[in-house]
Formats: C-alpha cells, sequence, structure tokens
C-alpha cells in the first residue's frame, strides 16, 4: 500500500513537471511570438455523437497571453440553456515557467445571461474567466465538459480564426454512430499544412505552428482564405424535434414542416384586411408593395432569443397582435400576409454581414446562417425584402444581405439561390453643385447629390434624422472645407425609383487661401478624397473590393471679378483593372467647369495588385487637391 | 452595506394618503394626432408626462422604499420606438431583494376615428438574471407606431431604504410635463442639490398624516417642456449637466435627540478617516517591511523614496479595473496575489510610503465617469489616490496605471477635489486635486525639397507629461509594423523608414520620443512654373474639431497642452521665394491660450516656428465661440502657402 502511494506521488510529481516544460513560454518557436499577442498553445476539442440526442463536447484549451489585446483569446466560457449543461470547467493559471500559481473551479466562474445588449429576452446563459493576472506572460488551461440534447449544430473547426494570434496545437475530432450520418464539408484546405485521419466513425484534423497574422485593408474576409470544416448529422435532434436531412431539398422541408407550418395561423380578419388593402392594386408587384409597407407601418423589429434553439418563429397571429417581432418572426408573418392574397412568398435563410458575403454552401447542408429574409417571386423579376427593416424600399435589402447564396424554404423544399447583387454602376453617386466666390474668397454654393445601391443605402437614414444630427453630418461630410455654414437642407427619399435626393446650400468664408495678390481653392469642393489606403511592407493577401461603385461629379464655379486665371490644370485619366479616374477644368468666360469620375470595380486581384491600388488612390488623392491659381489682374 | 444602515426611519407612511394627479388610460385624440413635438420639432419620442412618488412604507417585519413611476410617451418617428422598450435593473442578494410590481402599460393608436387599446400582456414580461447579484426586468409594448402614445406605470419597492434615488427631470427626449412627490419623515432633514442647465419649480410644506400621527415633509417638483439633453463632444461626463435633484440626508432631529449626519467635507474626511481601512489597517505594515527597507536601503532622499516605492507599486500590483475607496482584497491579499482594485494598490502604495518615513495620506475622489459630488456626502466618492507632503510640496500619484507618473494622474482622476485624510495628524479635509501641468508635444522637423515637389528628411516628436502618458499606450503591445502604417496613412501617405523610439516604457524618464525619416513625394504643389508649399508640411492640421454653432457643456481637454514644432526646410537648387506669409500672432482671452507663428527666409530656404498653447483644461460654454473662432482662423494660418519661383 505504501508502496503505491509513493508511486502515485511520483507519477503525480512526473506529470506536473512535464506540464511545466510543455507549456513554459520558453518552449515557444520563436516564429510564433511575432505578430502575436497571444499563442493558442494547444485547443484541443472533441465531439462526441453518442446518439441522436446526446453530444457532448470536451475542450483542452491551452492560452499563452502576452498582454492585455492577448486576452480575448483566452475564450474560457460555455454557453448553456435548457438542453444544455455544464458537467465541469476549471482553469489553471501558470506562469511564465509553466508553474500554476492558480486554480479558478466552476462556481468561481462569472454566470450571467447571454446580453446581447438589444435582445428583449435570450435564453442563453453564459459561465465565463473573469481573471486579472498580476503580470504577463501567463498561461490559462482551460478544460471543460458540455453535454447538450441537440444535436443540430456541431462545432466547425476554424483553426486560424483571428489576427494577433498563433497557434500551436491545434485537434479538433468528432465522432458519430454510423447510422446518424456524418458528413463534412473542408474548404480551403490547401492554405496551410493540415494533417488529416479518418477515423472508422468520424475525423480527425490537426495542425501545428501556424504564425500569427496581421489585417490587411482591403483584403479578403479571413473565412474566405482560411480552412474551414464544417460538420453535421443526416438525422439530428433539436429542442425535442427530430430532423432528418441529406440535402438542402430535405432540410427546406423539415424546416417547413417541423419549424414553419404550426405557424401559419393569421386570423381570417386580417386576411380579409390583406384582401381590401389590395383590392385595388393591378399586379402583383403592387400588391406586394402594399403588403410590405403595411408591415413597416404596423410592426417594428424587437429581438427574442427563445424557442428551438432561435430556429422557430412566433406564430403569425402572435406578431398580429403584438405588432412586434424578430427576423424569424415578422418575415413569416409578412409570408402569411401575402398568402392570404394569393401570393407565393418563401422564407430564406441567410449569412447577414455587409462585409463578408457568407455563401450558404451549396452543395453541404446543415443549420447555417443568422438571419431571414423573403423571397417574393413577381410577374418579371424576384423580389427580395428585409422584413425587419422599418425604412427600406420595397424590392431593396442593401449590402447586408445581398449577393450570395441562400436557402429559399419552398413548399417542396430548400433550395440554394443567390440574392440580387448591388455591384460597381448600381452603387452610384452624382454630386452637382452651383458654385460662387467672391472677391475675399468666400464661397457659396448649391449643392445636390443624388444616390442609388448600396451609396443610397448608407444615406437615406439621415432623411429621418434631426436637424441638429443633419448639421452635423454635413459639417463632417465636408471636414475639407474650413468655416463651413450650412444654409439649408432638403432631402427627398424616392422610394419607388430607390433613389436619394440631397440638396444643400451651403457658404465658407475665406476658401481661397490668398498668398499676396495670388489667390488659391481647391476645385473638388465636395468629393475630395482626403486619405489614400495603407502601405503594406510586405503585403500577403489579395486586393478585394467588395462591391465597387461610381461617383460622377459636376461643379460649376464662377470665379470672383477681376481674377483670372494662369495655368488651368491639365485633364487626367487614369484607368487601371480594379478602377478608373478623370477629372478635367474647362473655363468659360469667367466660370469654370470642373468634371470628375471615380469608379471602383467589385472583384479580388492578385496581391501584387494592391500596390497599384495604392498608387492609384494616392494619384486620386493628389488629382482631387489640384489647386486652381488665380490672379487679380486690376 | 452593513456600515451604511445607521440611518433609521423611525416612522413610516401609507401610500393610500397620496393624490394622484393623473389617471391613467386618458389619452386622448389630440395626443395621438400630434405629429411633432411643439419645442423640439426634431425629436423622435416625448414624454408627455413623466410622473414619480417617493415614500417610505413600513409594515410589522421591515421598513422599506416605494417609488411610483408613471409615464406617458409620445412616439413621432421610428427611431423614437426605443423608448417603447422599459429595462430595470434591480438588485437581489438572498432573501433581501428589490421587486418591480403592478406594471402595467397600454400602447394607443388612432385608427380611423377610433382610439385602440393594447395591453401588455404579462407573458410578455421577462426576467433575466444578470451577474452579481443584479436582475433585469425588461418589457416592451405592443403595436408601437409612428404616433402611438403609450402608458407606462410600475412602482418598485427596496429594502434599501437608505438610498434615495436622485429626482431626474431631464431626459434625453423633451418633457412636457413633469411632477415628483418626495414625502420624508419630518425628523429627518435632507439636503438637496440642483444640476444642469434647466430650471424645475419646486414647493415644500410639511402635512400630518393622521393615520400615522406624524408628519411627513413633501417637496413637489413641477416642470414644463423641459428640453432633452443632447450630446456634445469632448465633455467630462454628461450625467453632470442632466437636470436633476440629488438628496443627501443632512441631520436628524427630534424633540428629544439629534443627530447630525455628513455636513462639511472635513466631517466627510473624518467619516472615511474612522473606518477600519483607514485606521488601523493602514498601519499594519510588517508584512511590508522588509520589501521596503529593502528597496529604499542606503536612499535618504525622501524624493527618491518616494519615487522608488510609486514604481515598485506601478510595475509589481495590477490593478483589476475595479474601482474602489475600500479594500477589496485588503493589504495582505493583495501582497500575496499582487493585484487588487483601486484602494488595494493605492492604499498599500500610502501604507509603504508611511512605512518608509514619508508623511503620506490618502485623497478620496470621485473620478470623472463617477460624475461630480454636489455636496458633502461619503456615497459619491468612488476611488483614492495617494498623497505625500515633502517640505509643504505636495505629490499626487495613482500607482493602479502603468503610465501615470507622480502629479501626471489618470485624466479621469481629475475631477473637482480630493478629500485628504490624515489620521496621524488628525487632519481631515478637502484639497484642490490642481489643474494638470501643461502637456507638451514638440516637433522637429529638417527637410529638403526637391523640384518635383517631393521632399525628405527627419522628424522628432518629443512628448512630456499627459503627452507622454498617452504616447506611450499608443506604442504599449503595438505592433510595429501596424503602428507605421497607420502613421504613414495619417501624415497623408508618406514613406517611413529608420524608426526610434525613446523611453516608451521608462515613465522615470520625463519625456519619451520618436523619430524617423521620411520621403513625401507629395510635399509641394506644382503648377505652372512655380512650387506651392504649405510651410507647415506634413504638420498640417486641416480640420477644426469644433463645428458646432453653439454649446451648452464646457469643453473638456482633459488637461492644457502645448504643440511646439521647428520646421527648417531647404529649398530646391536655383529657386527662390516669391511669397511668404507674414508671422503672426494670436491670443485667446484670459491667457486662455495663443498660437505663435513666426517664418523666416534662411539662406537655403525658410524656418518655422510654431507653438500653440491651450492653458485650461476645461473651458467654460461661454468662451465657446472664441475657442471655434481661434482654431478656425488657426486653419486658414495654417494653410497659407510659400510660393517659389525659379531664381
Amino acid at each position: 500500500m505504501n508502496k503505491f502511494k509513493t508511486l502515485l506521488f511520483c507519477l503525480g510529481l512526473v506529470c506536473f513537471y512535464s506540464y511545466a516544460q510543455n507549456y513554459s513560454v520558453a518552449n515557444i518557436p520563436n516564429q510564433l511570438k511575432e505578430n502575436a499577442n497571444a499563442v493558442v498553445r494547444l485547443n484541443n476539442v472533441k465531439v462526441e455523437v453518442e446518439d441522436r440526442d446526446k453530444l457532448t463536447i470536451y475542450t483542452t484549451r491551452v492560452v499563452t497571453i502576452f498582454n492585455e489585446s492577448g486576452e480575448r483569446f483566452i475564450s474560457a466560457a460555455e454557453n448553456y440553456d435548457a438542453s444544455t449543461k455544464i458537467k465541469n470547467m476549471q482553469v489553471l493559471i501558470l506562469n511564465e515557467d509553466g508553474g500554476e500559481i492558480d486554480k479558478i473551479k466552476e462556481k468561481d466562474f462569472v454566470d450571467r445571461s447571454v446580453a446581447d445588449g438589444f435582445s428583449l429576452f435570450n435564453d442563453n446563459r453564459v459561465k465565463y474567466l473573469n481573471y486579472t493576472a498580476s503580470r504577463y506572460p501567463y498561461t490559462v488551461v482551460f478544460t471543460s465538459e458540455v453535454k447538450t440534447s441537440n444535436t443540430a449544430f456541431i462545432p466547425s473547426w476554424r483553426p486560424v480564426y483571428s489576427y494577433y494570434v498563433s497557434v500551436q496545437k491545434d485537434i479538433y475530432e468528432v465522432k458519430a454512430p454510423v447510422n446518424l450520418g456524418l458528413r463534412v464539408k473542408e474548404k480551403n484546405f490547401d492554405a496551410i499544412t493540415i494533417t488529416k485521419r479518418k477515423l472508422g466513425n468520424g475525423y480527425q484534423y490537426s495542425v501545428s505552428d501556424i504564425p500569427a497574422i496581421k489585417p490587411e485593408s482591403y483584403s479578403p474576409p479571413l473565412e474566405t482564405i482560411y480552412p474551414k470544416a464544417m460538420f453535421a448529422l443526416s438525422k439530428f435532434h433539436l429542442e425535442g424535434v427530430d430532423g432528418e436531412v441529406t440535402d438542402w431539398q430535405s432540410f427546406g422541408a423539415w424546416m417547413r414542416n417541423k419549424l414553419l407550418l404550426e405557424t401559419y395561423d393569421l386570423p381570417e380578419t386580417t386576411k380579409q384586411k390583406m384582401q381590401n388593402l389590395v383590392a385595388d392594386k393591378p399586379t402583383t408587384y403592387e400588391k406586394a408593395k402594399a403588403i410590405y409597407e403595411y408591415v413597416q407601418q404596423n410592426t417594428r423589429y424587437v429581438s427574442i432569443q427563445a424557442g428551438i434553439g432561435g430556429w422557430k418563429p412566433m406564430k403569425a397571429s402572435e406578431v398580429d397582435n403584438l405588432g412586434y417581432g424578430d427576423c424569424k418572426a415578422l418575415t413569416n408573418y409578412t409570408k402569411n400576409l401575402l398568402d392570404a392574397v394569393g401570393i407565393e412568398a418563401y422564407y430564406t435563410i441567410v449569412s447577414a454581414d455587409s462585409y463578408t458575403k457568407e455563401n450558404l454552401d451549396t452543395d453541404f447542408a446543415s443549420i447555417q446562417g443568422n438571419h431571414i429574409i423573403l423571397e417574393i417571386p413577381t410577374e418579371d423579376k424576384d423580389i427580395w425584402v428585409d422584413c425587419t427593416s422599418q425604412t427600406n424600399p420595397f424590392n431593396f435589402i442593401g449590402d447586408f444581405t445581398d449577393d450570395r447564396n441562400v436557402l429559399v424554404v419552398k413548399p417542396e423544399g430548400g433550395e440554394i439561390v443567390k440574392t440580387v447583387a448591388y455591384l460597381n454602376d448600381d452603387n452610384f453617386q452624382l454630386t452637382t453643385a452651383n458654385c460662387t466666390l467672391d472677391v475675399d474668397g468666400n464661397l457659396n454654393a448649391q449643392v445636390a447629390i443624388k444616390t442609388k445601391g448600396t451609396q443610397y443605402d448608407s444615406r437615406y437614414h439621415w432623411e429621418s434624422r434631426s436637424e441638429d444630427d443633419q448639421l452635423k453630418h454635413y459639417k463632417k461630410y465636408w471636414g475639407n472645407i474650413n468655416n463651413l455654414t450650412i444654409n439649408s437642407i432638403a432631402l427627398k427619399n424616392d422610394k419607388d425609383k430607390i433613389e436619394f435626393a440631397e440638396e444643400v446650400t451651403l457658404a465658407a468664408n475665406n476658401y481661397i487661401s490668398f498668398s499676396g495678390e495670388t489667390g488659391l481653392f481647391v476645385a473638388n469642393m465636395f468629393n475630395n478624397t482626403m486619405s489614400t489606403p495603407d502601405r503594406y511592407r510586405d503585403r500577403q493577401t489579395p486586393l478585394y473590393i467588395s462591391r465597387g461603385f461610381t461617383d460622377k461629379d459636376v461643379y460649376r464655379i464662377k470665379l470672383p471679378e477681376n481674377f483670372a486665371i494662369s495655368t488651368l490644370p491639365e485633364s487626367v485619366t487614369l484607368t487601371e483593372e480594379f478602377g478608373t479616374y478623370s477629372f478635367k477644368v474647362e473655363l468659360n468666360g469667367s466660370t469654370l467647369t470642373y468634371s470628375r469620375e471615380l469608379s471602383w470595380i467589385a472583384g479580388t486581384y492578385p496581391k501584387e495588385k494592391y500596390d497599384d491600388f495604392r498608387k492609384f488612390m494616392r494619384s486620386v488623392s493628389k488629382n482631387d487637391n489640384a489647386k486652381i491659381v488665380i490672379n487679380n489682374h486690376q | 452595506m452593513k456600515k451604511l444602515i445607521q440611518v433609521v426611519f423611525l416612522v413610516v407612511f401609507s401610500a393610500q394618503l397620496f393624490a394622484q394627479d393623473y389617471k391613467f388610460g386618458k389619452v386622448t385624440k389630440e395626443e395621438l394626432q400630434e405629429t411633432e413635438c411643439d419645442f423640439d420639432k426634431d425629436a423622435s419620442a416625448a414624454l408627455l408626462y413623466n410622473h414619480r412618488e417617493t415614500y417610505l412604507l413600513s409594515s410589522v417585519s421591515d421598513l422599506k422604499v416605494v417609488t411610483k413611476i408613471y409615464k406617458k410617451i409620445k412616439v413621432y418617428k421610428k427611431e423614437g420606438f426605443d423608448y417603447a422598450t422599459e429595462s430595470v435593473i434591480l438588485y437581489k442578494d438572498g432573501g433581501t431583494r428589490e421587486q418591480i410590481r403592478r406594471i402595467k402599460a397600454v400602447t394607443y393608436n388612432l385608427e380611423g376615428e377610433k382610439i385602440k387599446e393594447y395591453k401588455l400582456d404579462k407573458d410578455n414580461i421577462f426576467e433575466t438574471n444578470l451577474a452579481y447579484s443584479y436582475y433585469e426586468v425588461t418589457f416592451t409594448l405592443p403595436n408601437v407606431k409612428e404616433g402611438s402614445v403609450m402608458e407606462i406605470e410600475y412602482e418598485v419597492n427596496s429594502p434599501f431604504y437608505w438610498i434615495f434615488d436622485d429626482v431626474v427631470f431631464q431626459a434625453d427626449i423633451p418633457t412636457k410635463k413633469y411632477y415628483a412627490e418626495v414625502r420624508t419623515f419630518e425628523y429627518y432633514k435632507y439636503k438637496r442639490s440642483y444640476k444642469g442647465f434647466v430650471s424645475i419649480n419646486d414647493r415644500m410644506y410639511s402635512k400630518m398624516d393622521h393615520r400615522l400621527g406624524a408628519n411627513v415633509d413633501i417637496t413637489e417638483y413641477n416642470g414644463t417642456n423641459i428640453p432633452a439633453l443632447k450630446k456634445e463632444p469632448l465633455v467630462d461626463n454628461m450625467e453632470n449637466y442632466r437636470g436633476a435633484v440629488v438628496y443627501e440626508l443632512s441631520y436628524y432631529s427630534s424633540p428629544t435627540s439629534y443627530k447630525a449626519y455628513s455636513r462639511s467635507w472635513g466631517d466627510v474626511a473624518q467619516q472615511i478617516g474612522n473606518k477600519d481601512d483607514y485606521m488601523e489597517e493602514l498601519d499594519k505594515t510588517r508584512f511590508v517591511d522588509d520589501l521596503v527597507d529593502g528597496l529604499v536601503k542606503g536612499k535618504s532622499d525622501p524624493k527618491m523614496r518616494m519615487q522608488i516605492l510609486f514604481d515598485y507599486v506601478k510595475t509589481h500590483f495590477k490593478w483589476n479595473e475595479v474601482d474602489g475607496k475600500y479594500f477589496d482584497n485588503g493589504l495582505k491579499k493583495t501582497m500575496k496575489e499582487h493585484k487588487g482594485n483601486a484602494a488595494d494598490i493605492n492604499l498599500m502604495l500610502v501604507a509603504m510610503l508611511r512605512y518608509a518615513g514619508l508623511d503620506a495620506n490618502p485623497v478620496v475622489i470621485s473620478t470623472k465617469d463617477n460624475t461630480i459630488p454636489f455636496f458633502p456626502t461619503l456615497e459619491r466618492l468612488n476611488y483614492v489616490i495617494a498623497h505625500v507632503n515633502i517640505d509643504g510640496a505636495s505629490f499626487l500619484m495613482d500607482a493602479t496605471r502603468e503610465f501615470s507618473e507622480i502629479n501626471v494622474l489618470p485624466v479621469d482622476d481629475y475631477n473637482w477635489q480630493g478629500i485628504y485624510i490624515n489620521n496621524p495628524k488628525m487632519k481631515w479635509n478637502k484639497v484642490s486635486l490642481n489643474v494638470p501641468e501643461q502637456a507638451l508635444t514638440s516637433v522637429d522637423l529638417l527637410c529638403t525639397l526637391s523640384e518635383d515637389g517631393s521632399s525628405e528628411g527627419r522628424m522628432r516628436y518629443t512628448y512630456m507629461k499627459h503627452a507622454a502618458m498617452n504616447f506611450r499606450y499608443e506604442m504599449k503591445d503595438v505592433n510595429q509594423d501596424t503602428y507605421l502604417t497607420d502613421l504613414e496613412t495619417e501624415l497623408g501617405g508618406i514613406e517611413i523608414d529608420d524608426f526610434k523610439t525613446v523611453n516608451t516604457e521608462d515613465t522615470s524618464k520625463p519625456y519619451a520620443s520618436q523619430s524617423f525619416s521620411f520621403i513625401d513625394e507629395e510635399a509641394a504643389e506644382i503648377i505652372g512654373d512655380k512650387i506651392y508649399i504649405t510651410p507647415l508640411m506634413l504638420l498640417l492640421e486641416d480640420k477644426n474639431v469644433f463645428v458646432e454653432e453653439e454649446r451648452k457643456c464646457p469643453v473638456d481637454f482633459g488637461y492644457p497642452f502645448e504643440y511646439k514644432y521647428n520646421i527648417i526646410v531647404n529649398i530646391p537648387e536655383g529657386y527662390k521665394i516669391e511669397y511668404s506669409p507674414d508671422s503672426k500672432a494670436m491670443n485667446l482671452p484670459e491667457n486662455m491660450g495663443g498660437i505663435k507663428y513666426i517664418i523666416k527666409e534662411t539662406s537655403t530656404g525658410f524656418q518655422l516656428a510654431y507653438d500653440l498653447q491651450i492653458n485650461w483644461a476645461m473651458v467654460g460654454p461661454n468662451y465657446y465661440v472664441h475657442l471655434k473662432e481661434f482654431f478656425n482662423k488657426m486653419i486658414e494660418i495654417e494653410a497659407e502657402k510659400i510660393i517659389l519661383s525659379k531664381a
């Protein structure tokens, strides 16, 4: 017995010793320290599906933190709710040499609601580590075991998921009984070296020694460059509901039958009301537009994260009664209103985000996406609407959900379709101005701006803002003009043409800078490119322009009396693969006409092009700031 | 909490006595038809009526404070929908909990000629547990549209009867009518202070509560057309300027006894001084003895001892980002774990300094994010710093932040005044925190201009006081490449090389600096056969931060500052200066600041000595027009060009 005890003691010592060796900061290869605020020493996630409604996730995550910014990579946290239980979780804190200095048990984790800051109610909770380190570097060893009856979401594997963090070792393993049909989809596996093992009943992936990466502007979203493996079970369970899905068609059918159908309970009176509302509208387009506008006027968006893992909408009758709902509820409600007047419309799942434009994978069906929109087929085209928007025009979804693959839930099942894209010339801005300069150098101008597409999207909300906010906005927008006074603002949102018109009259004292008898001023007053893209000593990622745009400017500038131009700037035209620029100045009597056009063309270009892009924009900035020199000839 | 329960309310009142001057459910067609607020046409919503009653209530076993809230809200625009959601954060700890009761909420819409009502369903009231013993009750009104009128009513019962909420009469939206009634027992006298720019009528009277056989003091507040509080940039804390009445218990006086609570800041100081943390604990220094002995061994100069101990505490103890005027860990645990709240760290510093023979004492303050304490009170102070007196000179220290220095505290500390607690000498009084010393950013720029308009040269920035603190924070943990990329962009797309920094971590040195060489491809503009240059070169400021026409709150710069540039430019061979702007100077009133712009020709080009000084940390709104005009003129001066032509 005694011997046994000694043996145990020795083992413990050996364990501890090897621990200390493993996670000492000295054991981190130099290349992993570069650009890193933290190093993931080990991220080991094991997902074990025991049954259709039994899943356990074991996590061991060891992170060395170099500084305060590195603390966000600790990720010692687990979510839980009615169907997800934390079986155990614990943290050890190690010092620089890998020796244990602190131990934090589950009960000492902070426990709170997953308050996202805007949800009215959220039934998810989180336990997370809140630790103040007395010095850097230190290492956090987090272990946890979580059990859930939901097998619809199997965590994806993304070893490179953020900037300024390197990865020493990341191992992911998933196992499931063969009869549940575990499927996998691998993306961008060529980007780094991955060791892959096919297990009898699952998969194992691992990577090691991945250096930290730095963000670069105009670069493609991380998830489109680095590896990701997604998993799904063909037979799964979600909050008391079984599902069987092998492709998008069956996924859509499951969603409709199990989550949507029973919410189709619009009261007769409302159906009747809708029929009356559209009675005099001649076309499907007109009818659908009237109903969308009815929803905008009679409901508002309130986030409620509850019910079937956040995937089942509120009943149509409930939205009808309360006048609010989340994206699922409002979309489903609008669909029901359209049904009532005989217009087919489809509940549509999308990954919403302006920048990443993430596609649902065409050939891999699983629960993906984070937002719901509506597709309405009409006479000549398919219409997309976002029912959570109080203000979008009918047939306009903006950059939040445009140009990507989405899942449309039709009566016959699901179908992957691409949403409308707003690209290049679609995103148009025309600025025209009539300007007068007086002998004291003061500027008076009437400016008109028209915008379309995504440029419309980022502008039209100013219409409903307070006068005070509008004033501040224009002063900031034209921050290049000192002493600016805004005299009047008239804004018009044409929702039928999806065009926003701004008319502003303004004045600025001393716009012309006099150096003796010579006056200088910048002709591009109202759309001046002040900054140029960042310079990278060693650009790593391609140049990525997500949507592109076209700006046109025409200003007529009346020169002060008795002043004349000595030299007119020469016209400039720049043409590149990713964009074009031109400007010219013409003189007619004492009036100058300044014309300019700048376009960016959406696309992903080789990284070598980034330097050209920067040069192009520097040249644009320089030409935008070209001065006109005038002389008093009296 | 226990320490606070010294205030005991003896006699109590009943809710039934109060006359309500509103009636729930009285919403008129006119209110529903209103399309804008008559005194604020921009408002997205307005409080048509905001009503509050606060009174004490007793039962056999306990005493509680009840606050009844009634609001009638009109929504004009979609942006006003936010006011349709009400969220109340409450405290609970074991059996002791604040409770919300009798929630009633109705939306009214005009549909055709009819007023339709939509009641809040009890199922749509959500309760969520937050962290640290708080919970939140949230509900949102049904069927809210542009034009809706909403009524919300509820009451909050709190066992923490000694905690008195401020009477806040100014909201973020306009308030058409405000009424509040606060009832207190006649033997308890409160001090009241008003804050903000808007005023409100009040009326005080006493009344017999017959059923209780006791008098109550009633204060009624009546306001009409109270404007919305609008946010302004560069403000210490907007809440300091929100219209409200702040209550503080002053004394207890009955026919048979009298007890004063806090009356002067001296009293408050003494009150804190009597707390254990400031009495015995601070001098229990056994476990720092050896450490301090070792640190100051052989150093007899008190200033040197102070610097050593300040640097030691600052670098060896990590602040957990929690404010505090009382210990969280206590000295012993803090010493063991090397971390703690503001009191743990700064009181540790005081203890060590005292052990080392210095005249060191705590100064208790209210930080900027905790608002200004409007009158002498313990509860509104949230933080403690260290004070040392050496031969009559004062030194203030805050060891929680790594880049703070002696007498250069984090900007958040410079709020109003501090409470000096000198128990050894039995001195307790209010002390000025002084305005921070002027921060300095000086730049030397030397460059050579080429005929093609490009320039090459070298720049050196030197930072002192708060400018050094900011620079050190900026450089902390930063990736150098990323920093340089941003700096290149900020300076107009130049290329930087040979980058060096000095003292970015060592705060015992009075300055920090960065220097680099640069190439600017577009330093000058060539038009025709002439070259146009801005004499400030890369340092040109072309935007005024002050764009608003008027201002209600003071401008808070945080500290006085100075920018001092020395720019030397060599012009291309074969060119001469055809035109140069004149040297200029311009001053703000009352020595608030000024600018000097002195330009002279040299044998190889020109030299500009530029000096901008702002001598005040905070500038009142009455000077705002001067400030705005000053910066406009500054931008005009800076924009003037030197014109070069062929010699």
